[in-house]
């Protein structure tokens, strides 16, 4: 990659020194430049600070750090990941919670923006990354408890547009121009575009996907971040909601049914068609399955990585927001209507799971081998799934190790009155 | 005083007298007695006409401290604010089982019916399950799809009512519309500001119409459900019929009066011509008050009982004085006359005194409470002609039954009675110190509890009626059953037109919605930002990730046009007043304290040119602007009412020491009224400020009784105790009488079913009786101390000319 594709938002003042030669007089005007550059900058900074204090001028979400609430564990989450041990949840208003308990208890961890967050990426038990509105981008290298910011959406646009700028004609990046063109139509609608998920399968390497076709993908952490709207087959710039792995590849899913897989070869994301025409909220993928999923209850399964699809029957109307698949055969999907489905019989049947409190389920993860963090519209939720031992003869469920430490749900909502 | 010709001590014979005798008013009054009696008729008459307009009312607006800078905020921006608008909550409870079955469904369709075709329903915007404009909508692969919540093929088949059950998660009214246990659901029933002609809606029409309908269903076996009811308009409606109910209280209060003045002069014609005097008085004060354009509230209604109760008493003083004169064998005309030329000035001096003590209520910036203040004045003023003036009039002509006027003689001839006798033992040192540092102990325990006396309502629901009424059950029912709280603080946000749909004010109001959220107390917070973020996740299929306030205008704008078009609470028409609400959990002083703390420091911090975040608004906003006036205005009443009755006492007997020792036992009563309140968990608030000063006002008539008699025994030579003695024997029945029938007069109100209508009765009682204790206790004992030096011995004078001189000087 060459230096320009490079974004470094901290960077600071550029070397012109090293442009102005040796000539001792430039130097030393440029020294003397700098200096004048500098106090103005101070006495501008200072100017605004004390304007602030004034006039009480708006600040926008991203330059102001997340508060901390006692109340933010209850609050919306909207993501939830794994990082080692750790469980972390991200939500609105920049709050993210870790919790070291199997989601009991949670800590909320320092935040430098109070963007609405909406999805969250361990690469490895210390590396995480999250994204939300604002199309911020943090990142944490302590387990979740410190977040910095490491993009945001104006720099995003730039970032994009100077891109793609460099690159027209450019034989390479045919659609350049295009592309540059499109990102000026986004910055004429005024806002900033969202980032809607993220997936670091290191601690170097990852991806984060928005709305209009946003794609962009890092080699060093987070540090630069190249563009590859030129890299996924998305003429009507669809948005992307959600990106997850398995063994059975990366993928991508949006709107209007699409599900786009990463040919690694060609480092380019293919589209896959669906039979499905609405919006796939996200995806579970297994070692040679993938489900996804989305509005009104509908879930498709491949085992062909997208050749064909099934249908997957599912006797609930709301919205599939969130799933996994475990071992490669039982399937765990959420709903907004606070159903937990479980299919134990790769995906031919689905069975709603009693939980200890029932609310829109945004996003789950799992914990253990028997348990799974849930978070939704009211916060965070541990739910330890039943197994037939545990509930004498009601459930068939048999999704983990039956002799597995097991207690269900109603033994938890006691144990919690 | 008037300078006595007459030899009182003996009876005079109508031949003798002198008409050109006495005062001004005296001749004035007797000599023109018909027409007097005729004016006063003509009066009667004319005011008695006027109370056919008389109104019961129960205006919320008049509790408001009007000036205080967040009711005006309130009221200017009242009509832009949505939400608070006055609609009637109507819970059907399943007695069995949940709503899902056809025979609940069935009962509810019935009730939704019978509701909807009432007057003054706002009907498109009736609320329920079984109601069009409850709709759930969805977003499908092909666009947005919806439908009212009830299926369009509801048949009350298990099929139809499993859609309805499918519907009911899909349109997301659990907790509004569906109790969250699924055991009931709600019809809301807004209510139009006018009708159809442009009138106000009667309330109380409306309120009736509902608990007719709720009696009809809870009480036929073929509807096995419970029904509550809640919202402003029933509340009023029940605090109106518990005024009915108050106004017969005014019966037993009049019966009980005329009970008590009977069993003292044992005369029946004048006990009930003084009670008919003080029920014309009744009579002209609402009269008037009506001709002045006022209603009656649950405040003024109390005047009544105050002047019935003076009216009697100071009615049975100048009966008093007649019967002994009639006794004595004075002819009636001339034992009327006497007696009022005894007798006028002090009851002037007294009545006087009780309307400064209503004056200082002029002060308190709460319309009621200035209502109160004015008709009560109003009120005194009337007795000043009825039980000052009529009673004498109307006495010289039908007189008093003889056996009684001998009694009365017999009475005051007999040694004094136990307890007159015990308390002229106040008067020597020992027991004077022993009860002043009874008095001391009490009231350093007084001041003591005082300091734990609350600010506001304490107890939960609707603080007007009683925590175990059937409103207050019915609200407990539905706010632990639903999603919603009667306790709502309001934080209003101003700002330029169409300022609603920026990016800054709605991401400001979202700040604010979730700095109040962090507040102990606060259950729940919501505002146009939590609408914006829905919408948008709705534009986007539901999807949770976009649960936001985008900083695109268009997102925005797409989500406010939604939300105009669907009338909702958080916005006004012209997009310019957003409400962010915090929803408490109770009202109690200290939760209110914290939620303006938090609300007024973020409004000072971040409001702009652009938006500026106005304080307050909702129940819970009037009643924290209502505590934090009436906590002022409790010690500023407290210093002006002492200070007022304090001048009042210096004028009268023209001694510090005497004011002093009329003000103690004043300052106990008070102090102690404050203890007995933390005692029943009554706070201070509007219903309790008019008390002290009543209590103060009235109660001071007694030190000014006492101690004006006892000064004129001691003016002549007699000791403190003897001074003491005597005025006991001549006044301290009368202090008696007048404690008791005042106490009788509003003792009713304790079982009033309006809560602060009680609080005030058990107050008023309270003040009023040991005040009355207080002064027959405190007074000899400080007057030992205090007016020792009052006694000037003059030279020469008899035994006889003593009492004569001490007879003329007032003291009687």
């Amino acid at each position: 990659m060459s230096s320009e594709l490079l974004f470094t938002p901290c960077a600071g003042v550029p070397g012109h020194s090293t442009q102005a030669g040796a000539l001792p007089l430039r130097v030393a005007t440029f020294s003397l430049r700098h200096l004048l550059y500098s106090w103005l900058r101070y006495g501008l900074a200072l100017m605004l600070f004390l304007l602030s204090l004034a006039s009480f001028a708006f600040q926008n979400p991203t330059e102001v750090p997340s508060m901390h609430s006692d109340k933010a564990a209850s609050s919306p989450l909207t993501a939830v990941a794994k990082a080692g041990d750790r469980m972390v949840a991200v939500g609105q208003r920049g709050h993210i919670l870790w919790s070291d308990d199997a989601g009991l208890s949670w800590t909320q961890a320092s935040v430098p923006v109070s963007n609405d967050l909406v999805a969250v990426s361990f690469a490895s038990a210390s590396h995480g990354w999250a994204v939300g509105h604002g199309g911020v981008v943090l990142n944490s290298e302590d387990a979740g408890q410190s977040w910095t910011l490491q993009l945001n959406g104006e720099q995003t646009t730039d970032l994009i547009r100077n891109y793609y700028q460099s690159r027209i004609g450019d034989e390479e990046f045919a659609d350049a121009e295009m592309l540059l063109e499109r990102e000026n139509v986004l910055v004429s609608f005024g806002g900033t575009q969202p980032l809607m998920d993220v997936y670091f399968e290191d601690e170097l390497n990852g991806y984060v996907v928005g709305i209009f076709n946003r794609l962009l993908r890092t080699r060093d952490g987070g540090q630069s971040w190249e563009p590859w709207a030129h890299r996924v087959d998305n003429p009507h710039e669809l948005h992307f909601y959600s990106i997850n792995v398995g063994a059975d590849g990366l993928y991508i899913t949006g709107e209007q049914g699409m599900v786009w897989r990463l040919d690694e070869e060609r480092q380019f994301f293919d589209s896959v068609a669906t039979p499905y025409t609405g919006t796939l909220f996200g995806s579970a993928v297994g070692s040679d399955r993938v489900v996804v999923f989305g509005m009104r209850g509908n879930a498709y399964l491949s085992t062909d990585q997208g050749q064909n699809w099934q249908h997957l029957e599912i006797d609930s109307a709301a919205g599939i927001t969130d799933g996994v698949i475990v071992g490669n055969d039982a399937i765990v999907l959420v709903n907004l209507a606070g159903e937990l489905l479980v299919s134990t019989d790769r995906g031919v049947s689905f069975e709603s799971q009693p939980v200890a409190r029932v609310m829109p389920f945004y996003g789950l993860a799992q914990i253990s081998s028997t348990q799974l963090a849930l978070v939704g519209a009211e916060g965070a939720q541990q739910l330890a799934v039943a197994t037939p031992d545990a509930v004498s003869r009601e459930s068939r469920v048999s999704l983990f190790s039956v002799d597995s430490v097991v207690t269900n749900s109603v033994e938890h909502r006691n144990a919690k009155q | 005083m008037p300078n006595n010709n007459n030899n009182i001590q003996q009876g005079t014979r109508l031949e003798d007298f002198d008409p050109r005798t006495g005062g001004l008013i005296e001749r004035l009054v007797f000599n023109h007695r018909v027409a007097i009696m005729l004016f006063c008729l003509i009066l009667t008459v004319f005011f008695g006409y006027q109370l056919k307009d008389l109104k019961v009312s129960a205006s919320y607006e008049k509790t408001l401290p009007q000036s205080h800078e967040y009711i005006q905020n309130y009221l200017e921006n009242r009509d832009e604010l949505r939400g608070f608008g006055d609609s009637i909550r109507v819970v059907i409870e399943a007695r069995e089982g949940n709503i899902f079955n056809a025979s609940y469904l069935d009962t509810l369709a019935r009730i939704n019916d019978e509701i909807f075709i009432l007057p003054g329903v706002d009907r498109p915007w009736m609320k329920s399950i079984f109601t069009p404009v409850v709709r759930w909508t969805e977003v499908t692969e092909e666009g947005f799809t919806g439908g009212p919540v009830l299926p369009n093929n509801y048949d009350g088949s298990a099929q139809s009512i499993r859609d309805l059950r499918i519907n009911i998660g899909r349109a997301d009214v659990v907790g509004s519309l569906v109790a969250n246990d699924y055991r009931s659901s709600m019809i809301v029933v807004p209510l139009m500001a006018q009708d159809a002609d442009g009138n106000p809606i009667n309330y109380k029409q409306l309120a009736d119409a509902i608990e007719d309908i709720r009696q009809k269903y809870i009480s036929s076996d073929e509807h096995d459900v419970n029904i509550y009811v809640i919202g402003f308009a029933k509340l009023t409606g029940d605090l109106i019929d518990g005024l009915n109910q108050v106004m017969l209280f005014f019966l037993a209060a009049a019966i009980i009066a005329v009970a008590i003045i009977y069993s003292y002069t044992r005369c029946m014609r004048s006990s009930l011509l003084v009670l008919s005097c003080s029920i014309v008085a009744v009579v002209w004060q609402l009269g008037a008050v009506t001709l002045l354009g006022y209603d009656l509230d649950p405040f003024s209604m109390l005047v009544p009982f105050l002047v019935v109760a003076i009216g009697v008493s100071h009615g049975a003083q100048k009966m008093n004085g007649i019967m002994q004169d009639i006794g004595r064998g004075t002819h009636k005309v001339v034992a009327a006359r006497f007696t009022f030329r005894r007798l006028f000035l002090p009851g002037l001096t007294a009545l006087l005194a009780d309307v400064v003590g209503f004056a200082v209520l002029m002060i308190i910036d709460i319309p009621v409470i200035r209502d109160l203040a004015l008709t009560a004045s109003i009120g005194v003023g009337v007795l000043i002609f009825t039980n000052l003036i009529l009673v004498p009039v109307l006495l010289s002509y039908i007189g008093v039954s003889p056996k009684a006027a001998q009694r009365s003689l017999r009475v005051d001839q007999r040694r004094p009675g136990v307890i007159w006798r015990f308390l002229a033992l106040f008067t020597r040192r020992s027991w004077a110190v022993a009860s002043i540092l009874v008095a001391a102990v009490l009231l350093a325990w007084g001041i003591h509890m005082s300091t734990k006396l609350q600010i506001g309502d304490l107890d939960a629901g609707a603080p007007e009626l009683r925590p175990d009424s059937r409103y207050n059950m019915d609200n407990a029912y539905i706010t632990s059953h639903y999603g919603i709280s009667s306790d709502v603080f309001a934080v209003m946000v101003r700002t330029p037109d169409d300022g609603c749909r920026s990016f800054a004010t709605l991401t400001e109001m979202d700040r604010l919605s979730w700095h109040l959220a962090q507040v102990p107390g606060v259950q729940r917070t919501g505002s146009l930002a939590d609408t914006v973020r829905s919408y948008t996740a709705g534009m986007f299929e539901g999807n949770p990730k976009w649960a936001t306030v985008s900083d695109s205008q268009g997102l925005i704008d797409a989500q406010i046009g939604n939300a105009v078009s669907w009338n909702s609470e958080f916005l006004n028409t012209r997009c310019n007043m957003m409400p962010v609400l915090a929803y408490l959990a109770d009202h109690k002083a200290d939760t209110l304290d914290r939620v303006v703390q938090a609300a007024s420091e973020f409004a000072e911090q971040n409001s702009t040119e652009d938006y500026q975040f106005l304080l307050a608004a909702g129940n819970a906003g009037v009643d924290a602007a209502t505590n934090i006036v009436v906590k002022e205005a409790n010690r500023k009443m407290l210093f002006y009412v002492y200070a007022a009755v304090a001048l009042l006492c210096l004028i009268t007997f023209r001694s510090w020491r005497a004011v002093i020792v009329a003000l103690v036992p004043l300052i106990l009563t008070s102090m102690l009224a404050e203890a007995l309140m933390v005692y029943l968990g009554i706070g201070v608030k509007v219903a309790t400020l008019p008390v002290v000063a009543l209590g103060v006002g009235i109660g001071v008539d007694y030190a000014i009784y006492l101690l004006s008699t006892q000064l004129a025994f001691q003016r002549v030579g007699y000791s403190v105790a003897d001074a003491y003695r005597k005025a006991l024997a001549t006044t301290g029945k009368v202090v008696a009488l007048v404690g008791v029938t005042l106490a009788a007069g509003v003792v009713t109100w304790a079982w009033s079913p309006i809560k602060f209508q009680a609080d005030m009765g058990i107050l008023l009682t309270f003040m009023f009786l040991l005040n009355m204790i207080s002064a027959l206790i405190l007074v000899p004992a400080l007057s030992h101390f205090l007016l020792g030096s009052a006694t000037v011995n003059p030279q020469g004078m008899t035994e006889g000319e003593r009492k004569n001189l001490a007879l003329a000087g007032g003291a009687v």
